[in-house]
């Protein structure tokens, strides 16, 4: 039998739509030639065996999700739907490792399609592995291209001048994840397997701070050092070369701290800092957040010019994951909740706080907004598009937008990104 | 993994996280009356009032009080200064919180100002770092002063330089290229290459250093580095004579090829590396990889 | 007339003039962006010695010349010890006008985010300071002495509710003080003929009347009657521009002064990559992409020329253009010099001040040139309005005569 089927993940068939997180996306299967077969034509669909990510496959979303999914495919082409999503702890190492196999339902019967899939997923950096890390560094410094490159924009975003608009209010949290999705996806458009890695700062991290990584101290030049092959050994900023940066704590051996031993929260007591968002943002935009970043001497300990290091964006995507943890601990995706998000309606609401931290508001820059109280340039507008795997948030993204990243609400919603410790199912109580 | 099993984990150490918080001595209305007077007494235990510090600097900035306790003992030039740093690394992580720090923010640049020339060298060495990373006039006047005038230096040179140097508007050129031309200390010379590369007025001497085989090979690497954003095309040439000569260094060697891989210069030839790999020459592990990291970044199709 | 070299001059000279005003002229020579005292200082240190100067007018009387400094401070400033010492040059003023008060409002949205501790007691002063004060206590202090109006009393309330979580009480209580005193002011005496270019004052605009014989008059760009400030500083050159320069474009294309300006009018802005201040050079791109949407390519050139040739390379250029909505095109350009900058500088009489190679401060400016490449109008230092520059190219276009079109 020469049965020949389609694949369509994320709304398309081109390949690019083919990467998922533990987040359900919708797929459809139908049949392109049906080879004369007259009844429904019924496959499963799995996993091949061996290395790689694993997939796990739902009929609804709600669903339980499992290894194999059995579909009737109708002989007409009409498509049959379903969701797939990455296996909660089986993420891909590389691009297409994971490919989706479908084959004939019939004891023994043949192979139909493998479609390369990737379970691409924000991770740890410091247990990437070398090619994943390479992969990611070279992505980067080609967005920095010796600081010519469009990575100035983002350094330019986040200047003392600009900073009511994304530090000191509710807003702190959905801005930054905003900026940090705005990141990844220009990486994921020179290489569509990079995902930003995050600094889990309550663990030492000895893999991240290495002359093949984000750079080892030189304690007499106080720059990060890097390896000859190192790609962020060309790293520029405004003009200047090298990342100033001084650990002041044993990058090796510790847990971020300052040089008094004022160390971050750990993961635990960051969640358990309060069960409403409003009892969670403040606290820990002063720590973990900001004791992270004065964990280190140099550029990152300030925020006029923490975005020249590229540090930041590994730490602001672990700062982003515990909002992430704490989320799905708390159950809050609900943007209609205040206890989810405590600023609900737009800035001219009574009771609203600035514009750009009521939740219906748009979010500077992406929104191009210029007039005052905005500041007078919006270097990065609009908002890019993710390459092929979900139309949200659009190109003017609002607060509520960067709430529920998983679409748990409305599956449309979804962001397009999974943290490896965060699954999609709520937990069980 | 199993989600469950992960969950429950999970959920038992948020609760025993919860009730240490609880425990640690913050009411609603802030941290007791105790807590702020052990701060504050100056005749007390280093180690009790640097704990006392950790306990207090939760979410500091909700009590004014707080930070005005903590400015007025980072401020004090009595005080103990282990308790003084303590207090600073409280106070730089409220900084981040602009809105509710807002009201001491002027006070704290003060005292960092006056903490510039304070009698302990890491007080001095860390307010000067937070003040030139907000190009402070003051510190950078009382930096250059110390660089050119050592009788006048608070922190050591190289430190001085690498804070001057957070901002390329300061007037540190001139001395950058004396120490270029003339220190003997190849760390600090290197330093100033390193920010030197922001320096339009400077590409000669970077082409003079790169195809110097006596400098430094850092010095060389670095010059390399800095052509290549001033004068692409002539970086180009350069650097393909120097990652194909099986005499120079290979970290040099690697270096170029790296940045020849990812630099806005003109395209080079996309066989470069392949050259370098054909060769029987033993190669060190670190141009093997730049050799591999170039074939595979100006392959067709990539980015 | 001897020329103020070093930080030791200026403060003899400010001596000088408090003692007695008869230098008071040479004082606001200092305030050059060229000035051969600033040749080679970083952009503090030379803000320091302008703030030193600015402070001192306080005292010795603020003249004409001088205020347009001291506006553009207050309207674009973004360096605390500047803004501070424009708000407290303003107490060397007999009266305060409802235009300036607004621009000293606008200075208080500036600063508010990014206020600093500062002093005047010395050109070098150290901390602590004995007299430490900051730039919203010395805006602040101006307009509660000013004649400011009630239109200002509800701005400052406004002012009040969007940032008062945020201001140390000092700086609260003085606020309140402002409000109170400025609700019980009397209306403003300032005269409110009608001004072209909206709330820039005259004085504030150098708009220049360049009249050769055969080049038109330039349209005039100032309201009532009030007759314009003159600056002292060196006029622009009349005439077309000169020999000797080579451009390279965002794409890196060579052109000279002739293959470029004559035609047709051209709006010329001067900027550069590495400005610190996002309401100068960022805020200049952005604006220039605005007047290129708003008139077409066939009317009027758009371009913009780097201060900092050396470091500006085409790649920068395109990023910086790009990401402020400028779209190129055979008649929108960025440029740098790659000969002959100086001839450059010294033709527009660029206010621009280097330390070295980098640049250590530099006014707002923007021209407008006629179908000859001769300066027909000219903006410094206010912001500009690009509705503005729209309307004089128009006139401008209806002076060209047919044949040289």
């Amino acid at each position: 039998m020469a049965i020949t089927v389609e694949l369509s993940v994320n709304g398309t068939t081109e390949p690019g739509g083919r990467y998922v997180g533990w987040t359900p996306a919708p797929a459809t299967l139908r049949v392109l030639d049906a080879d004369g077969a007259a009844a429904p034509i019924r496959v499963t669909l799995g996993n091949r065996t061996g290395a790689g990510g694993k997939l796990v496959f739902r009929l609804e979303r709600k669903d339980a999700s499992l290894d194999q999914l059995d579909l009737d495919l109708a002989v007409h082409g009409t498509p049959s739907e379903f969701f797939v999503a990455g296996r909660f702890g089986s993420s891909s190492v590389a691009d297409g490792d994971a490919p989706l196999m479908v084959r004939s339902a019939v004891a023994a019967g043949p192979e139909l399609g493998s479609f390369p899939m990737m379970v691409r997923i924000r991770k740890d950096a410091n247990q990437l592995g070398t090619a994943e890390r390479d992969r990611f560094l070279s992505a980067l410094a080609r967005l920095n291209n010796q600081g010519q490159g469009i990575f100035q924009s983002f350094r330019n975003i986040h200047r003392d001048s600009t900073s009511p608009e994304a530090h000191g209010r509710h807003g702190f949290l959905p801005w930054h994840r905003a900026f940090m999705l705005d990141l990844e996806r220009e990486l994921q458009r020179l290489d569509r397997s990079v995902t930003l890695p995050y600094w889990r700062f309550d663990r030492p991290a000895p893999q991240l701070f290495t002359p093949d990584f984000l750079g080892a101290t030189d304690p007499g030049s106080g720059v990060a050092s890097f390896a000859p092959a190192n790609p962020l050994r060309l790293w520029r900023t405004d003009g200047q070369l090298g990342i100033a940066r001084r650990p002041l704590f044993d990058t090796q051996n510790s847990p971020a701290h300052d040089d008094n031993g004022q160390g971050v929260l750990t993961e635990v007591q960051t969640v358990a800092l309060g069960t409403t968002f409003a009892q969670l943002v403040g606290p820990l935009e002063s720590n973990p957040h900001g004791t992270a970043h004065t964990s280190f001497g140099g550029v990152v300990s300030a925020i006029d010019t923490a975005a020249r290091d590229p540090l930041f964006f590994l730490l602001h995507c672990n700062v982003d994951r515990l909002w992430a943890i704490w989320q799905r601990r708390r159950g809050r995706f609900d943007t209609q909740s205040p206890l989810t998000y405590r600023f609900q309606g737009s800035s001219t609401s009574p009771g609203a706080t600035r514009i750009g931290h009521n939740l219906l508001d748009t979010m500077w820059p992406w929104n191009n907004v210029r007039v005052r109280p905005r500041p007078p340039t919006a270097p990065r507008t609009p908002f890019p598009d993710a390459p092929a795997t979900t139309a949200s948030p659009g190109n003017e993204p609002t607060v509520r937008s960067m709430i529920d990243f998983q679409g748990h609400a409305d599956v449309v919603a979804r962001l397009g990104f999974d943290y490896d410790d965060v699954p999609f199912e709520a937990p069980n109580p | 993994m199993d989600v469950d099993e992960y969950d429950r984990t999970y959920a038992v150490a948020v609760e025993e996280a919860e009730t240490a918080h609880l425990a640690q001595g913050l009411g609603a209305d802030g941290p007791d009356e105790e807590l702020l007077g052990t701060v504050a007494a100056t005749s007390g235990e280093t180690d009790t009032r640097v704990a006392a510090i950790d306990q207090i600097r939760f979410n500091a900035v909700a009590y004014p009080a707080v930070i005005e306790l903590l400015l007025t003992v980072l401020g004090d030039t009595g005080d103990d200064p282990v308790v003084r740093r303590a207090a600073l690394g409280a106070l730089a992580e409220s900084s981040f919180r602009v809105v509710d720090f807002g009201p001491h923010a002027t006070d704290y640049r003060a005292i960092l100002r006056s903490v510039a020339t304070d009698a302990d060298l890491t007080l001095r060495e860390r307010a000067l770092e937070f003040l030139a990373l907000a190009k402070d006039e003051y510190a950078q006047r009382l930096l250059l002063d110390g660089l050119r005038d050592p009788k006048k230096a608070l922190v050591a040179a190289r430190r001085a330089l690498q804070m001057v140097g957070h901002d390329l508007h300061a007037e540190h050129y001139d001395l950058l290229r004396d120490i270029v031309a003339s220190s003997e200390h190849q760390g600090i010379r290197n330093d100033a290459l390193r920010l030197l590369a922001a320096d339009g007025d400077s590409k000669d001497l970077f082409a003079r250093i790169v195809q110097d085989a006596s400098q430094d090979t850092e010095a060389r690497s670095t010059s390399a580095i800095a052509l290549s954003s001033l004068a692409p095309e002539e970086f180009a040439s350069i650097a393909q004579d120097i990652v194909l000569d099986e005499d120079d260094d290979d970290d040099l060697r690697a270096t170029c090829l790296t940045t020849l891989a990812h630099g806005p210069g003109p395209s080079a030839e996309p066989d470069l590396a392949a050259r370098v790999l054909d060769t029987p020459t033993a190669k060190s592990a670190e141009l093997t990889r730049a050799a591999h990291q170039y074939t595979r970044t100006m392959a067709p199709g990539n980015g | 007339m001897d020329e103020i070299q070093t930080e030791d001059q200026v403060a003899g000279l400010v001596a000088e003039v408090r003692a007695g005003p008869a230098r008071r002229d040479a004082l606001v020579e200092l305030l050059r962006e060229d000035a051969p005292v600033h040749a080679g200082c970083g952009t503090n240190t030379t803000a320091r010695i302008r703030a030193w100067v600015l402070a001192a007018f306080a005292d010795v009387g603020l003249p004409d010349e001088a205020l347009p400094y001291v506006l553009e401070e207050l309207e674009s400033g973004r360096e605390p010890v500047l803004v501070a010492a424009a708000a407290t040059a303003l107490r060397g003023r007999a009266s305060i006008d409802a235009r300036t008060a607004g621009l000293l409002a606008r200075a208080l949205s500036n600063m508010v985010d990014i206020d600093e501790p500062v002093t005047f007691e010395s050109l070098r002063p150290s901390w602590p300071a004995q007299r430490p004060t900051t730039a919203l206590l010395e805006i602040l202090a101006c307009l509660r002495d000013a004649d400011a109006g009630p239109a200002m009393r509800a701005e400052l309330e406004q002012f009040r509710r969007d940032h008062g979580a945020q201001l140390s009480q000092q700086v609260r209580e003085r606020l309140d003080e402002t409000i109170a005193t400025v609700s019980q002011a009397s209306r403003s005496n300032a005269a409110s003929s009608p001004n072209q270019h909206g709330e820039f004052a005259e004085s504030t605009q150098r708009v220049r009347r360049i009249s050769t014989a055969s080049s038109p008059a330039a349209a005039p760009c100032c309201g009532s009657g009030d007759r314009p400030v003159q600056q002292q500083d060196r006029d622009v050159h009349a005439g077309p521009l000169p020999d000797g320069v080579e451009f390279e474009d965002q794409d890196g294309t060579r052109l000279t002064c002739a293959d470029f300006f004559p035609g047709r009018p051209t709006a010329l802005a001067f900027f550069y990559t590495r400005c610190a201040n996002p309401n100068k050079c960022s805020l200049t791109v952005t604006k220039l992409a605005e007047l290129r949407r708003s008139i077409d390519e066939d009317t009027l050139r758009v371009a913009a020329v780097t201060y900092d040739p050396g470091f500006d390379l085409p790649d920068r250029l395109r990023r910086y253009g790009s990401d402020r909505g400028l779209r190129f095109g055979p008649s929108t350009r960025m440029l740098r010099a790659v000969a002959g900058h100086d001839t450059l500088r010294d033709h527009f009489a660029l206010r621009v001040g280097y330390g070295g190679s980098v640049v250590n401060r530099h006014a707002i400016e923007l021209f407008l040139l006629d179908h000859r490449g001769s300066v027909a109008s000219a903006w410094s230092r206010a912001q500009w309005d690009p509705a503005d520059v729209v309307e004089q190219a128009r006139r401008l276009e209806q002076l060209v005569l047919p044949a040289e079109g």
